[in-house]
């Protein structure tokens, strides 16, 4: 068997030919005594026959790529997707079309054209309009003080959205920072993240949060409210909120990113790397973060379903948006009240939260279904 | 089926000089991780490569070869021991100057898989060294990775394809062209084809063969299958449980070995002809390989040796040329 001719045996565009022994399909089974019949597998045989006629070579699916394939097959976290797609698109854009199609305001502040965000300060109350039913003026009806609960509710989604993002930007890039470097280099830095996530899932995340927002708030209100870009009218509760749930949550992804690191920093490329004479710093922002994505990806995802349900907590028990804000959590609250009476009032907040939280349930597992190696169909 | 190769290759100087090298993983254990043990992968490794050739490093599994392999590459810290390439040492030098120092010394690794990042495009893979050791602008390095993809007989047509989308072979080919692309001295090959097929095996040993030929490389080719070490070596070192026990030229390990246990190697490896088979005496060893955590004293392979006396459980053989060229620690050779 002459397996010694690698002369490349070029063509007029200049290319190897793909008959060439440089590109023959090496059929490793066929070759094994016993497989004389198997199939050759289709990828190698579609690489080595396809003639190249374009002269530009493509780029070509990524493994990558492959995986998004799969997640957009997956009917449910698709669906799911749109679902918050479509929240997001409500909360941002709703309350600037809202108050031109529905609402009486305009009629009653005569020729002031004004939002739905009265609705969140104490300027605009008509209490004899309140535990209204949903009509064309009040899509989903009044609550208690005769408020509008479409546009709380727009407020109180574009308030968990916000927080979500917020609290995975830091959640992910704390996460990925001390987890790569716990998982690359070990020693003092993996120890001090082995404990500081012992700490943090030994105390209840639930109840340092309440910790920090009861005795924190009333600072964050009139320090960080004074600050231009934050502002008055409970932003700084907020980005208190989103700290504390981001300090809560980060330990989690360090360790998802470490677990991963520790595995990705034994394969061989990242050996291969370094005998290329590639620096550190270079084989962890360029070989190991991306390898890193989906897990950060799919880990992020179910966490912004716990991130949106905490925040919900804190404003149910009075200590993160406070009235005359709007948020779910202070909705559910408001409306739990007269929850015999008026159980509508309940469902729309709760129902609203439901959708949001399971959505994002459903996006994380279709993202870990899509990432998984094992998961190949 | 291996088609033999003309081996042209002048013996020259000594390229790469190793001696004493030792390398020993701490046991952490207890409360306090404390190092309760050391695990003697290599303990005192000497040899020498010479320039143009292909010396064989062969041994059971774990017995250290791939772990000398790297720490020749500085890739492991060694734990003691000199390693001299081309006369400058490696052992103290900064880690700055051992990345200068890695476009003379590189390597082809095992696992044809793991070694190439399922991320990058070949020309990316290949172009990684050319870039880090700034040889040439973006056009340059562009051709430099076509031309090396012709080298090792991949069509340049597929330089954006990923690694995935090629077999076992081609991405040992890949492998192979991020080695060369800065043109290195000294390649040390990591059993290179003992995770391909059998058939693919014979293709990429004679394009290593072929490479050597065309750039004047030196390998150190280690790998545990002997006939594939027969096939491309011109000397052959034989490992046990951290050290070499007999450094030779290849005709004269395999027609004349000298220490017991290269003696119990060879008798294992099974003649084609079934008559001679039949015949062939088989040197049994007793007992398995020690722990490397608690090697025997003096020469650690006194257990399992026909020939050990009470010297040879006292003193570490040294490895002495015992015939011309043919090196051995053994008390008692032949």
């Amino acid at each position: 068997m002459d397996t010694h001719d690698h002369k490349p045996e070029t063509n007029a565009s200049g290319f190897i030919a793909p008959t060439s022994n440089a590109v023959e399909p090496e059929f490793e089974l066929s070759t094994v005594p016993g497989h004389e019949n198997a199939a050759p597998i289709p990828e190698e045989a579609a690489i080595a026959d396809s003639a190249p006629i374009d002269p530009k070579p493509k780029k070509s699916r990524t493994p990558f790529q492959e995986s998004l394939r799969r997640f957009r097959r997956d009917k449910r976290a698709m669906i799911s997707l749109i679902v918050i797609l479509c929240i997001v698109v409500i909360a941002i854009l709703g309350p600037f079309i809202y108050h031109h199609i529905g609402g009486l305001y305009k009629q009653q502040l005569g020729t002031h054209i004004i939002g739905p965000d009265v609705y969140h300060t104490y300027d605009h109350q008509e209490l004899d309009r309140a535990h209204e039913m949903p009509s064309p003026q009040y899509w989903l009806g009044t609550d208690g003080i005769g408020r509008d609960i479409l546009a709380r509710l727009m407020q109180g989604m574009l308030i968990s959205i916000v927080l979500a993002v917020v609290v995975e930007i830091v959640d992910i890039s704390l996460g990925i920072t001390v987890g790569v470097l716990a998982g690359y280099y070990g020693g003092w830095i993996d120890q001090f993240l082995a404990r500081l996530a012992d700490l943090l899932f030994a105390f209840p995340g639930l109840l340092f949060i309440i910790l920090v927002a009861g005795i924190l708030g009333g600072w964050a209100d009139d320090t960080l409210g004074a600050v231009p870009v934050i502002g008055a009218g409970g932003n700084a509760r907020l980005l208190l909120i989103s700290i504390v749930l981001a300090f809560t949550s980060w330990p989690l992804m360090a360790r998802y990113v470490r677990g991963q690191t520790l595995q990705i920093k034994e394969q061989q490329y990242i050996e291969a790397a370094r005998t290329s004479g590639t620096n550190d710093l270079t084989i962890l922002t360029r070989h190991i973060v991306p390898n890193l994505f989906s897990i950060v990806m799919v880990a992020s995802t179910l966490n912004i379903a716990g991130t949106i349900i905490g925040e919900a907590g804190i404003s149910y028990l009075g200590l993160g948006v406070r009235p005359p804000g709007a948020s779910i959590g202070l909705m559910i609250s408001d409306a739990s009240q007269s929850l015999s009476a008026y159980p509508w009032e309940l469902l729309v907040p709760s129902l609203t939260l439901v959708i949001i939280v399971l959505s994002f349930s459903f996006i994380g597992d279709g993202l870990r279904d899509a990432f998984d190696p094992h998961s190949k169909d | 089926m291996v088609q033999q190769v003309q081996k042209t290759k002048a013996i020259g100087t000594t390229l790469v000089d190793v001696k004493g090298l030792k390398v020993h993983f701490p046991v952490k254990g207890g409360l306090l991780g404390r190092t309760v043990g050391q695990v003697k992968a290599v303990d005192g490794v000497d040899l020498f490569v010479r320039r143009g050739e292909t010396l064989g490093l062969v041994g059971e599994s774990g017995c250290g070869k791939s772990t000398t392999g790297r720490a020749i590459l500085q890739l492991i810290k060694p734990t003691a021991g000199t390693v001299k390439l081309d006369g400058v040492e490696l052992t103290t030098a900064s880690s700055n100057d051992i990345r200068r120092k890695r476009a003379e010394m590189q390597m082809v690794f095992q696992d044809p898989y793991s070694s190439l990042d399922p991320r990058y495009t070949i020309g990316q893979i290949i172009s990684e060294p050319l870039e880090n050791f700034k040889r040439g602008n973006a056009k340059e390095i562009q051709e430099e990775v076509a031309n090396l993809m012709e080298t090792v007989g991949l069509n340049p047509f597929y330089v954006n394809r990923f690694a995935h989308e090629f077999s076992g072979g081609q991405r040992q080919r890949i492998g192979i062209a991020r080695a060369l692309a800065l043109h290195p001295s000294f390649v040390v090959a990591d059993e290179p084809v003992s995770a391909l097929d059998v058939s693919i095996q014979a293709q990429v040993l004679n394009l290593l063969q072929d490479l050597q030929g065309k750039f004047g490389l030196t390998y150190l080719f280690v790998a545990h299958n002997l006939s594939v070490v027969k096939h491309i070596s011109d000397r052959v070192a034989v490992m046990y449980l951290g050290r070499v026990v007999e450094l030779a030229k290849s005709e004269s390990l395999y027609e004349t070995p000298l220490h017991p246990y290269t003696q119990a190697l060879l008798s294992a490896i099974p003649v084609p002809d079934p008559e001679v088979e039949l015949r062939r005496k088989r040197i049994i060893l007793e007992g398995d390989v020690p722990s490397p955590v608690n090697p025997p004293s003096g020469c650690n392979f006194h257990p399992r040796c026909w020939k050990a006396q009470a010297i040879c459980r006292e003193v570490i053989p040294p490895l002495e040329e015992k015939q011309s060229n043919h090196y051995a620690a053994c008390h008692f050779p032949g």
